[in-house]
């Protein structure tokens, strides 16, 4: 006990001392990192300026990231160990990517019947097999709870830029937003800054459906009370905005609710994609034809 | 020259806590808000119990490690960690002589500082937050620390003068 109190008196008079001769350069270091990291923050909230920065971290802490996903990787490798090893493997990746592919064209034959039927032959959509499609695998999902994110391991080096949509076999999924050399990041249509232009298939309602930061619901905005959407409506891409391609699935209406106190209705969407199910992902290169 | 070994040895054993904590932090949960805050833990152990461990750059190392893979802006986690670094500074001399409940207290207080000034600045740049499920990592810090400071001691032995 009295070893306890004389080192604590010890410990309190050199903290003394340290208060009286270093907290203050101590505390210093404190505020100019604070500082420091003010104008980062700024500086990558209202600027674009470190961008090169944040690559250059990504590529720095690549290897940690795979650190992380190594135990899981080891695990599913062991379990493929019992089977016929590499033909096998390349046999069950290359019919998966055609699965993908084939039940993709699906949806594109499905949603055009649709659209030629409803509008008597008069308009034209968009063929998506015009555009040149190439799968990926998702690396990783974002661990942060605030931002919906994967990654996927096709990057600059497979020409993959900014603004490509994604699809998976059931519909929409989201968009890249970032691209490095070897992965690229994928904002999901469930986060909170995504928007995705939408229309009604039966009553061609245009209308945006946003991320709300749940994983299986999104909401629609700007569908007014007079609207006659109703349960069980699907939406497509509308091709507004130039982001995503026209006619491709995004959900069904699950919830319709009018607010009293707004003039718009609460719409509820249950997306088509399996946002936080699938593993491979197909990206859609609108700048060039296929 | 044997002092010099096991300092050494020391510094490694820390190296692998460091890589350790860096994975566990992001690591991808079913439910990512049922983790606790590690960063915070290492920080309260290497300010408070092994103080000439510490150093800002830490700080800014850990912070730019979260705020790259978690995909923030860059300097939130950052900030938030100094913030709290900050506040541990006050209490690190005392912090040792704490019973358990003090020092439960003392990391409960520090979780509240880092995920407020966290929370503030992620609604600042414009992100949803959903306030309860941005606490309950603070409660589950506060009950893994007893377990986490004895892994540390065992683990991370500094001989101390």
């Amino acid at each position: 006990m009295l070893e306890v109190v004389i080192s604590f008196q010890q410990n309190k008079r050199s903290s003394d001392r340290s208060l009286l001769f270093t907290s203050k350069s101590k505390h210093n270091r404190f505020f100019v990192v604070l500082f420091f990291s003010l104008i980062m923050m700024l500086g990558d909230v209202k600027t674009s300026v470190l961008m090169p920065l944040r690559d250059a971290l990504s590529f720095c802490f690549f290897p940690v990231a795979y650190l992380i996903d190594l135990p899981a990787l080891v695990w599913k490798k062991s379990l493929l160990l019992y089977a016929e090893k590499k033909a096998l493997l390349s046999d069950i990746e290359t019919l998966k990517k055609e699965n993908l592919m084939l039940r993709v064209q699906l949806q594109e034959t499905s949603v055009l019947k649709n659209h030629r039927q409803l509008l008597m032959h008069l308009l034209k959509f968009a063929n998506a097999s015009e555009y040149k499609m190439f799968g990926a695998r998702i690396l990783n999902f974002s661990s942060d709870q605030h931002r919906h994110f994967v990654l996927i391991d096709r990057g600059k080096k497979d020409h993959v830029a900014v603004g490509f949509p994604v699809l998976d076999a059931f519909g929409v999924m989201g968009q890249v937003i970032e691209t490095h050399r070897n992965y690229s990041i994928v904002m999901l249509l469930s986060d909170p800054f995504s928007a995705v232009p939408v229309k009604n298939i039966r009553t061609h309602e245009r209308a945006i459906v946003v991320g709300n930061g749940r994983k299986n619901r999104l909401s629609c905005l700007h569908l007014p009370k007079t609207s006659s959407v109703q349960i069980g409506d699907q939406l497509i891409t509308s091709g507004l905005g130039q982001r995503y391609p026209e006619g491709y699935p995004v959900g069904q209406v699950v919830s319709v609710h009018a607010q009293s106190d707004s003039e718009f209705m609460k719409v509820d969407i249950r997306p088509f994609s399996a946002l936080t199910q699938s593993d491979m992902v197909l990206l859609l290169d609108t700048a060039a034809k296929g | 020259m044997r002092r010099r070994g096991v300092l050494t040895l020391s510094l490694f054993r820390f190296f692998m806590v460091y890589v350790l904590i860096l994975i566990l932090m992001i690591y991808p949960f079913s439910t990512p808000f049922i983790y606790p805050f590690w960063s915070i833990l290492l920080l309260v152990y290497i300010q408070c119990i092994e103080p000439k461990l510490f150093h800002v750059i830490h700080l800014i190392f850990i912070g730019l490690f979260l705020d790259t893979m978690t995909h923030m802006p860059l300097g939130v986690h950052v900030f938030s960690l100094t913030a709290c670094a900050w506040a541990i500074s006050f209490w690190s001399p005392f912090f040792r002589f704490f019973g358990l409940i003090q020092q439960l207290c003392c990391i409960l207080f520090f979780c509240l500082i880092y995920q407020l000034v966290f929370l503030f600045l992620i609604k600042s740049c414009g992100y949803s937050i959903v306030w309860l499920q941005s606490f309950i990592p603070v409660i589950i810090t506060v009950c893994c620390w007893p377990m986490v400071y004895i892994f540390f001691e065992r683990f991370l032995y500094f001989k101390r003068t």
